[in-house]
């Protein structure tokens, strides 16, 4: 029965799904097992079934007007009210213009980035930190800046 | 002309050749929208738009696969969609098989009453006709998963592919969808089928 569980999955492999010696064993298994026997016998009475009976509704339904309904939406996409306002937007001048602008603006606004780093380093490197005992001088481009430790206060 | 040169000939702005392309295949493609997503105007709609993608996509087919395989592929992956849209507002079951029945299901219960010879048997005609009601009860996981490996020939590894599960998960899902499937066609069955599962009919 054991077997059973795990060889009965298998029943309706198609060739070269199964490796070999799976398939081997699994040929040997149903050809002594009653009800995987059945199993087996039972799929091939409905192979295909599934298909033809899917086609066969297919087959009843009027498609006459299913082709020309395709290309009627195709037009539809293509050019529906959709479509026209992405067009309109992708061909507006002032799309084009923002497309010829938008390098330049980036450039620009890269270059400004740029400036406003290397001014942040200016102000780092014009600090200087000097430490005399407790007390803190910061040198900062606005003069000297004088951090007076709480035990300095009280002498 | 072949589909190749129909695919040339629409790529190129040839209306009646994507037509000719539409009409063909358009019925097969609906075929596997309507055992997806089950009902007729979704599957009507999704097999229209499977046809939109493919002509808006037309450019990128390099016929490494068939143009039919191409189109099926489109059509499942948009019905697959389709349901997942709706899921959260839909509670699919199994309602009217009974387990014991799909229990019954796993051990053949078609097999007994049709015998060993099924291209001979003219049960069959009656399964085809009761087949359409059969996928109808079916929960959508297990109906989906039997479309794309009937009706649109995935292997096991593709099957997995497409759902995003393992080799291991297709197989289990595909046998519980084959026990329900079986379990449906039997229900309705005359009487002497589904008293004799394992005896003489």
């Amino acid at each position: 029965m054991a077997d059973c569980t795990s060889y009965r999955p298998l029943i309706g492999s198609r060739e070269g799904e199964l490796p070999p010696a799976e398939a081997a064993a699994l040929a040997d298994h149903v050809a002594g097992c009653e009800g995987c026997h059945r199993w087996a016998v039972s799929l091939a009475v409905t192979e295909g079934l599934v298909s033809e009976t899917l086609l066969a509704v297919a087959a009843r339904r009027d498609f006459t007007d299913f082709a020309g309904q395709v290309v009627a939406r195709i037009e539809r996409r293509r050019f529906g009210p959709l479509a026209r306002l992405r067009r309109s937007i992708i061909l507006h001048p002032w799309f084009a213009v923002g497309g010829t602008l938008a390098p330049i603006a980036a450039a620009l606004l890269v270059a400004l980035y740029v400036q406003r780093g290397a001014g942040s380093e200016l102000t780092a490197s014009s600090l200087e930190v000097n430490s005399e005992g407790a007390t803190t001088i910061i040198q900062s481009i606005d003069g000297p800046l004088v951090l007076i430790d709480d035990d300095d206060e009280e002498t | 002309m072949d589909d190749l040169a129909l695919v040339d000939a629409a790529r190129a702005g040839d209306t009646d050749a994507f037509t000719a392309l539409v009409v063909r295949y358009q019925r097969k493609v609906y075929a596997v929208a309507l055992g997806i997503v089950k009902d007729t105007d979704q599957a009507w709609d999704v097999s229209q738009e499977a046809f939109v993608r493919v002509h808006g996509h037309l450019a990128e087919f390099k016929g490494e696969s068939s143009f039919q395989t191409w189109v099926l592929r489109i059509a499942s992956h948009l019905a697959i969609d389709s349901l997942r849209r709706e899921r959260k507002n839909r509670r699919d079951q199994l309602e009217d098989v009974a387990e014991e029945l799909i229990g019954e299901a796993g051990e053949g219960i078609l097999s007994t009453p049709l015998g060993n010879d099924p291209a001979a048997n003219l049960l069959r005609r009656e399964l085809g006709e009761r087949m359409e009601a059969a996928l109808d009860r079916l929960p959508e996981i297990h109906r989906t998963i039997l479309v794309l490996r009937e009706v649109e020939g995935l292997s096991y590894d593709e099957l997995a592919e497409r759902l995003g599960v393992q080799k291991g998960t297709v197989m289990s899902r595909l046998f519980h969808a084959r026990k329900k499937m079986q379990a449906a066609l039997a229900r309705d069955a005359s009487p002497s089928w589904r008293e004799t599962p394992g005896g003489e009919a």
